[in-house]
């Protein structure tokens, strides 16, 4: 295991504790952290165990451009009044999921 | 150079917190420095002795940046380096829990440095006298770890992650009883008491659940959270499927971390992988919880392995009145077989009644109770007084006999419905009107089709001591030859003969002592005078134009409940609110007919709605 990986397990295991504990990302956090748009959740397949995705529209993600559809990968922590979740590598903020409202008109 | 495991670096971190001295540590962080990054740390240490003490924290915090990229454990020793006593006590905790976490995932003897930590977060509770403050937080933690280990060994070893332990449950009725009687520390007694008075009821108990699960991650501590984990299981709804996702990612991540034997590692991912099949929709016409379902179909899966390998624990099906006892909440035996007969064929229904102590339901929060009342019945304030007296927080529900008299339409059986939907009780209502004969107090044991006393049947149905009865229009009630209702009503008036009544139909000496006897009438002129003495007669006085726009608000409140469509409409202007008033004086100021003219006023108004 390289030491990157173990860093992002150790700051995995530390945020589980944080949201055991009752915390969330704080308001900086949530700013910064890439978020989710028009989302939904899925359950996927890996071999003979299961794992969560959040699909949606990405915008502030580090590699990847704004508005692109994308899948996470596995979710670790998903917060039970949907305003965020945890994959192994960063928290996801969650905006509006998806067939909520009618889209607004000249709402890009 | 051999990569160090994680585990390693946490028992290093054990070790380092384990230092009986500030200066003892800072020499094993720093040695540790030099061995990573090659950077000789202890060089300051020189300066550190005479150095202000802010100025060394700030130093230590530098030592942390430097090294977070090589190696965060030896990052997060130097930040625990950087604390003083007189820091807030938020960045204490926050510091602490860090290390707790990753001591708890260790795989090795943690537990002196757990204790340690301990100290450090009472430390900044402010529970050790002022004076140790003048010494580090290793020198505190040198003096007390002991005392702390004491407790961090007492607790049960190593219990496994209570949702994990939920899991193995085979029925939601198991879990929630599991969660009741195990979590109810956590819980608290007066939250238990509150789900178990919602239990009765699907719709109040997902919200008390939901109440329960925020109140746990209020606590804030990693065991409060995991058994606000294991109760977020019981909000799931198989048809539903949306309702796993804020439950199984974290469930599988406790899973995945936990350190299980093989056998109970197999058995819990069987099951967990029967929930994620639910998550994906497959069980979305299923009216059965997640629990059956998973315990089915793994024990279909299985059934080639041998039963002893299962690590389940022998499934129990717990009463809610054994629940109560266990909890230490008030319950009462209503039938002691010492004092009952066998019981015959058509007493079936009563049979688990025997000996059983029923829960009692609790009064809480009687003045919130009293403000709602006050705001729904703005006519009969004085009423509700006279009915809440007899109720006392913390209390078993007991109302004395009482008898609401007033004009028709003002309300009365309303209000007793309201009070006893406010403090979660069973009513029992029985229609005087239809009442001919003797039948409420029981038929004789001798008949083919004997039946029981209206209490007994109440507690019979509700499976609480202490249901309220409610006799409706007892004015009403007419004489035959078969007995009348005003006789065999007497006994349940008094407290005494209550606790020691002989129910003709199952033959017992029943003790009805928590019933509350409440009963309506237009007119108790036509009462026998030895009713009336044992009722405490309420006058409910009829509303008023006064009291109009309070009470049509309510009754506007009360369609949105029934009608969706009618959610949010506008109040009633003043106009309207006229015209209700005159037609309603002509009703002769019955709720009844408020009701209907204000749902006539609305339909009106839908009526001659603008449309866009």
């Amino acid at each position: 295991m390289t030491e990157k990986s173990q860093a992002t397990k150790l700051k995995l295991l530390q945020d589980i504790e944080a949201y055991m504990c009752g915390e969330v990302p704080s308001p900086l956090a949530m700013m910064r952290a890439a978020k989710m748009e028009n989302w939904v959740t899925t359950v996927r397949r890996r071999g003979k165990e299961f794992v969560l995705v959040v699909k949606g529209d990405v915008y502030r993600h580090p590699e990847i451009e704004d508005g692109q559809p994308i899948s996470t990968s596995a979710i670790s922590w998903f917060d039970r009044h949907a305003r965020f979740c945890r994959t192994t590598n960063r928290v996801y903020a969650l905006g509006a999921p998806a067939g909520g409202d009618m889209p607004v008109e000249g709402d890009a | 150079m051999r990569q160090e495991t994680v585990d390693e670096k946490t028992l290093w971190l054990a070790a380092f917190l384990c230092m009986p001295r500030w200066r003892a540590a800072f020499r094993m962080a720093s040695d540790r420095m030099k061995k990573d990054a090659g950077y000789d740390a202890s060089e300051a240490l020189q300066e550190a002795g005479t150095i202000p003490i802010a100025e060394r924290s700030r130093i230590m915090i530098q030592f942390a940046h430097m090294c977070r990229e090589l190696n965060p454990v030896l990052a997060l020793a130097f930040e625990m380096l950087a604390l003083r006593t007189t820091d807030d006590a938020k960045m204490i905790h926050s510091a602490v829990a860090g290390a707790n976490g990753l001591l708890c995932s260790a795989d090795g003897d943690t537990s002196q440095a757990r204790a340690c930590l301990r100290v450090w977060d009472d430390c900044a509770r402010g529970k050790y006298d002022p004076a140790a403050y003048s010494k580090d937080f290793f020198e505190i933690a040198d003096i007390y770890w002991s005392g702390e280990m004491q407790r961090i060994v007492a607790s049960p070893k190593d219990p496994m992650h209570p949702a994990l332990r939920a899991l193995t449950k085979g029925r939601w009725d198991d879990a929630f009883g599991w969660l009741l009687a195990e979590g109810g520390e956590h819980v608290g007694a007066e939250r238990a008491q509150a789900l178990l008075d919602a239990v009765r009821e699907r719709g109040y108990v997902q919200t008390e659940i939901r109440e329960t699960i925020e109140h746990l991650y209020a606590v804030g501590t990693p065991s409060a959270g995991g058994w606000a984990l294991a109760w977020s299981m019981l909000t799931i709804d198989p048809a539903k499927p949306d309702t796993f996702s804020p439950v199984l990612p974290q469930l599988q991540y406790a899973l995945d971390s936990a350190e299980l034997d093989e056998n109970a590692d197999a058995e819990l991912r069987a099951r967990i992988r029967i929930w994620w099949r639910g998550a994906e929709g497959e069980w979305t016409d299923s009216l059965t919880s997640i629990f059956r379902i998973s315990d089915v179909e793994t024990r279909d899966a299985s059934y080639d392995r041998e039963d002893e390998d299962l690590p389940l624990e022998p499934r129990t099906t717990t009463t809610s009145g054994e629940l109560a006892q266990a909890l230490g909440l008030p319950t009462l035996v209503v039938m002691p077989s010492a004092r009952a007969t066998k019981l015959n064929n058509f007493h079936a229904a009563y049979k688990d009644v025997v000996d059983a102590a029923l829960p009692l339901v609790v009064v809480h929060d009687v003045s919130s109770i009293r403000a709602a009342l006050h705001r729904e019945f703005p006519h009969a304030t004085a009423a509700v007084d006279l009915v809440l007296r007899d109720l006392r927080d913390g209390k078993p529900l007991r109302l004395k006999p009482v008898c609401l008299v007033g004009a028709p339409g003002c309300g009365k059986s309303r209000l007793v419905r309201r009070l006893a939907d406010m403090l979660r009780a069973f009513v029992y209502r029985f229609d005087g009107a239809a009442s001919t004969d003797g039948h409420f107090g029981g038929t004789s044991k001798a008949w083919g089709n004997t039946e029981a006393s209206v209490p007994m049947r109440a507690i019979a149905q509700s499976r609480i001591a202490n249901p309220v009865v409610l006799v409706d229009e007892i004015d009403k009630a007419s004489d035959g030859r078969n007995g009348r209702l005003f006789d065999s009503l007497l006994p349940f008036c008094d407290l005494e003969t209550a606790a020691r009544y002989r129910d003709q139909s199952l033959d017992a000496e029943v003790d009805l002592s928590a019933v509350s006897v409440v009963a309506t009438a237009n007119d108790v002129s036509k009462l026998p005078a030895a009713l009336r003495d044992r009722l405490r007669i309420v006058r409910v006085s009829s509303p008023t134009l006064q009291h109009l726009p309070q009470l049509a608000a309510q009754v506007i409140k009360d369609l949105a409940i029934e009608d969706e469509a009618r959610h949010g409409d506008a109040l009633l202007a003043v106009d309207e609110l006229a015209v209700i008033g005159r037609a309603w004086a002509k009703a002769g100021f019955s709720m009844r007919a408020l009701q209907k003219i204000v749902s006539a006023t609305l339909e009106a108004r839908d009526s001659y709605a603008m449309r866009h």
